[in-house]
């Protein structure tokens, strides 16, 4: 198993960790009645703030093991994440045209909702740009 | 001054414009209706992404060269129009979190807008990116530190 298939294993292990700990969250936080109304504000709060700084730890982490790759592997990740941007832009495009036709112009959904959409639509793209890069990736280059 | 830096100052002063005309309409209903209707003022800024229509005119360069230089200001360009709208929409989401109260309910209408301003916020983040590189290397040229 060459470099590329680890880190599109790597990430797909680390995506599916996070969004099995977030979306629950948020559908909690929304859902059960136990959270009074600030307590739920400062628990998004403290999750969007969380999941920020989480990225940039991360960003900084891949930063480094970027360094290892050579030209062929980068322009393949590169390629990798057009393909996960278009289809987390897909995935929005359709969810809401479905939110629209299922409840009606004048429908409404509940605020949580938004966070469990954006968390679910960027582990829908992790997974699509993993599922690629893993089929992308030659045997045996090194 | 090339193609893409005309284009990109077309779709920053629209977008400029169109959110400056938008603060306006909010200052006025404030004044008049008074809030939540006030918010409505905000729509006009989706006017901004009709800046991208003028930017089409725009003629092309007569020698269409394009070096590594100009395609690596391309990705990096794209790469900060998704995180722009990516924050944007982030924070369009805590702002009507705090805003309503947690457990209402918004109409559904939010989520086609949310995701037009997305647009018009990436096109606005590419254009600025655009502008900043290339405005760099202008004064590199010139014998400024870049």
């Amino acid at each position: 198993m060459n470099r590329l298939k680890k880190k599109a294993i790597k990430d797909f292990v680390n995506s599916a960790i996070t969004a099995m700990i977030i979306i629950p969250v948020f559908i909690m936080i929304g859902t059960t009645s136990t959270f009074n109304a600030q307590l739920r504000l400062n628990m998004i709060i403290g999750g969007v703030v969380g999941g920020i700084g989480s990225y940039y730890y991360v960003k900084r982490v891949n930063r480094k093991e970027s360094e290892k790759f050579d030209e062929r592997e980068l322009l393949l990740i590169k390629m990798v994440n057009d393909y996960s941007v278009g289809t987390f832009i897909c995935y929005l495009l359709v969810l809401q045209a479905v939110a629209l036709f299922m409840t009606g112009g004048k429908g409404t959904i509940p605020i949580w909702l938004a966070f469990v959409i954006l968390s679910f639509g960027l582990f829908l793209a992790q997974c699509t740009a993993s599922a690629i890069l893993f089929c992308l990736a030659k045997e045996d280059d090194e | 001054m090339n193609r893409i830096q005309k284009q990109s100052w077309i779709i920053v002063v629209s977008v400029g414009a169109a959110f400056v005309i938008s603060c306006g309409i909010v200052v006025y209903l404030t004044l008049t209706a008074g809030f939540p209707a006030a918010w409505k003022g905000f729509i006009f800024t989706c006017a901004g992404g009709l800046g991208y229509f003028p930017s089409l005119l725009v003629k092309k360069d007569k020698p269409a060269i394009v070096d590594e230089r100009d395609l690596a200001i391309r990705s990096l360009a794209k790469t900060n129009a998704v995180r722009g709208a990516f924050i944007f929409l982030v924070l369009f989401a805590m702002a009507v979190f705090v805003y309503q109260k947690p457990g209402n309910l918004i109409r559904v209408n939010v989520l086609p807008l949310s995701i037009c301003l997305a647009a018009i916020v990436s096109g606005l983040f590419e254009s600025l990116t655009y502008l900043f590189e290339y405005g760099k290397d202008t004064k590199a040229m010139k014998g400024e530190t870049a």
